[in-house]
């Protein structure tokens, strides 16, 4: 790689390490495997740079490799521990608090669900991308896209009312 | 406690997200690592490839002219090729180089040697992976930016205007009052009216054939975006927080939004709306004038409020203890000289 390509990789870095940690955390759910896994992702970009600077979005494909990157470890992790969605959402006290209780069992369900389930919730709310956009990020279609981002939603608003003892006051 | 009846559960993840991420200090990526693990696994692969292919493709001749393997003509058709018995052909990895004959013997194609077994590998090797590649180099100059350039901006715009809400979110949670807690809508021209329009003339580097808008106009762009919503943040929540407490009203009761009226070379004049109040009905706006590119509120027209007992040395110290939580913007949010009417 020479020099110039070298400048524009650590200018990308510096400008777009903060969105691309954040995407690294929600996946991830933890700071330090969120750094591990952008770390991993900025290594597998640098070797291929010169191709990718030349792409229209750059970021969008060092974000690619984030998904996957996270998906390959949630892959290996499951078949080590798994912890049920009723077990996860149980440990959490209600001590009235319940803004800040509702967001932690979201944060706490967004983990639970399937690496893949998840991706699409993180590009569709945090990343701001529409289900065409995220079909084409990650390389399947639109209308799963939508039925994964469906049932996700479904799977939070489940946690939300177990956290509140309602079920038709969340939409 | 929160009202059951109002619980949006994309509104709230989308919140939660930006909460989280935007709490989120800054990581630890080691550049020099990725250079070093990069430069020492091309010095340690390309030599292990390099060599193993070689002893591939020599062994066996090798070890034909060795003798240490009995070589055996094919006998059939083709009776040229010689290959050491007990291994491979040589070419084997390429589909044309060996056929299989009528008996189940190995031949080779015509025109195929087995005393020259790495040929085809040279000739494949001699134009490496690097070949024909020439390194382009980035040039600086002046042009239209496109509508896919925009939209990437636009989606980094967006991206950096959420951290900026979640971090302006914290700030004010932080403070402890709630009744400037309220999440403030910013309307979409916000962040539209702050970016370059396509088709404007700005300044671009071309990179292999690519022209992208240059990083140190696109960073100024993101950190007006970024600087803006905190300085409008601030000065909307300290207001719905003073006109609040005037009212009368509790947490929850004022909505603000917030919009851009109008953006020249050295200034930005941003509106917000305070609305709800229940019974009350209010709706009431107010403009700031900020100065580019810090965001600096140089004016504050709080006129249309019309609320006397608003207290502006308040206002200033508020906006004091709620900006010195905040980087990327002004300390204090107002400027020195700044007129509040």
């Amino acid at each position: 790689m020479d020099a110039a390509s070298g400048r524009a990789f650590e200018e990308f870095v510096q400008d777009r390490m903060m969105a691309l940690f954040g995407t690294a955390y929600l996946l991830v759910g933890e700071v330090h495997q969120a750094e591990d896994l952008l770390q991993s992702a900025l290594e597998k970009a640098f070797r291929k740079w010169r191709r990718i600077e030349s792409m229209d979005h750059p970021e969008a494909y060092v974000r690619r490799i984030i998904v996957n990157l996270a998906t390959d470890r949630w892959r290996r992790r499951r078949r080590t521990t798994e912890v049920a969605l009723d077990e996860a959402t149980a440990a959490i006290e209600s001590d009235g608090t319940d803004l800040i209780d509702l967001r932690h069992a979201l944060m706490v369900g967004l983990h639970q669900l399937p690496a893949g389930m998840r991706a699409v919730l993180v590009l569709r709310y945090w990343e701001g991308l529409s289900d065409a956009e995220v079909a084409a990020e990650l390389g399947r279609s639109v209308g799963t896209v939508k039925s994964q981002a469906s049932r996700g939603l479904q799977r939070l608003r489940q946690i939300a009312a177990s956290r509140h003892g309602l079920s038709g006051a969340i939409r | 406690m929160i009202d059951d009846d109002h619980i949006d559960i994309e509104r709230e993840l989308v919140a939660t997200m930006s909460e989280r991420a935007g709490a989120l200090p800054a990581p630890r990526v080691d550049l020099r690592a990725i250079r070093r693990r990069t430069a020492t696994r091309r010095r340690v692969l390309v030599p292990a490839i390099a060599t193993t292919l070689a002893l591939a493709t020599a062994a066996p001749f090798a070890i034909g002219q060795s003798g240490l393997l009995k070589a055996r003509s094919t006998g059939s058709r083709g009776g040229q090729a010689v290959v050491p018995a007990g291994l491979p052909p040589v070419s084997s990895t390429s589909p044309r180089a060996t056929q299989v004959g009528p008996s189940g013997s190995r031949v080779a194609p015509p025109g195929a040697h087995g005393t020259q077994p790495g040929r085809h590998h040279g000739g494949q090797g001699s134009q490496g992976p690097g070949a024909g590649v020439v390194p382009d180099r980035c040039v600086n100059l002046r042009g239209p930016l496109t509508g896919a350039e925009r939209d990437a901006l636009a989606s980094d715009a967006k991206a950096v205007l959420a951290r900026a809400r979640a971090n302006l979110d914290s700030a004010i949670a932080k403070l402890g009052d709630p009744t400037g807690a309220t999440p403030i809508a910013f309307s979409d021209d916000v962040r539209s009216q702050l970016l370059p329009k396509a088709g404007m003339v700005v300044d671009l580097v071309k990179c292999a054939g690519q022209e992208h808008l240059a990083a140190a106009q696109r960073n100024a762009v993101l950190d007006r975006v970024r600087s803006s919503v905190l300085s409008m943040g601030l000065v909307t929540s300290v207001i719905m927080n003073q006109t609040s407490g005037s009212l009368g009203l509790g947490a929850g009761d004022l909505h603000a939004g917030v919009g851009v009226v109008h953006v020249t070379s050295d200034s930005l004049l941003m509106t917000g709306t305070l609305s709800g109040g229940g019974l009350l009905h209010f709706e009431k706006t107010f403009t700031a004038t900020m100065r580019l590119p810090d965001c600096a509120v140089t004016r504050l027209d709080l006129s249309s409020l019309g609320l006397p007992s608003l207290s502006l040395g308040a206002l200033r110290g508020q906006l004091d203890q709620l900006s010195a939580g905040l980087q990327g913007v002004v300390p204090g949010v107002l400027a020195t000289d700044a007129t509040i009417v």
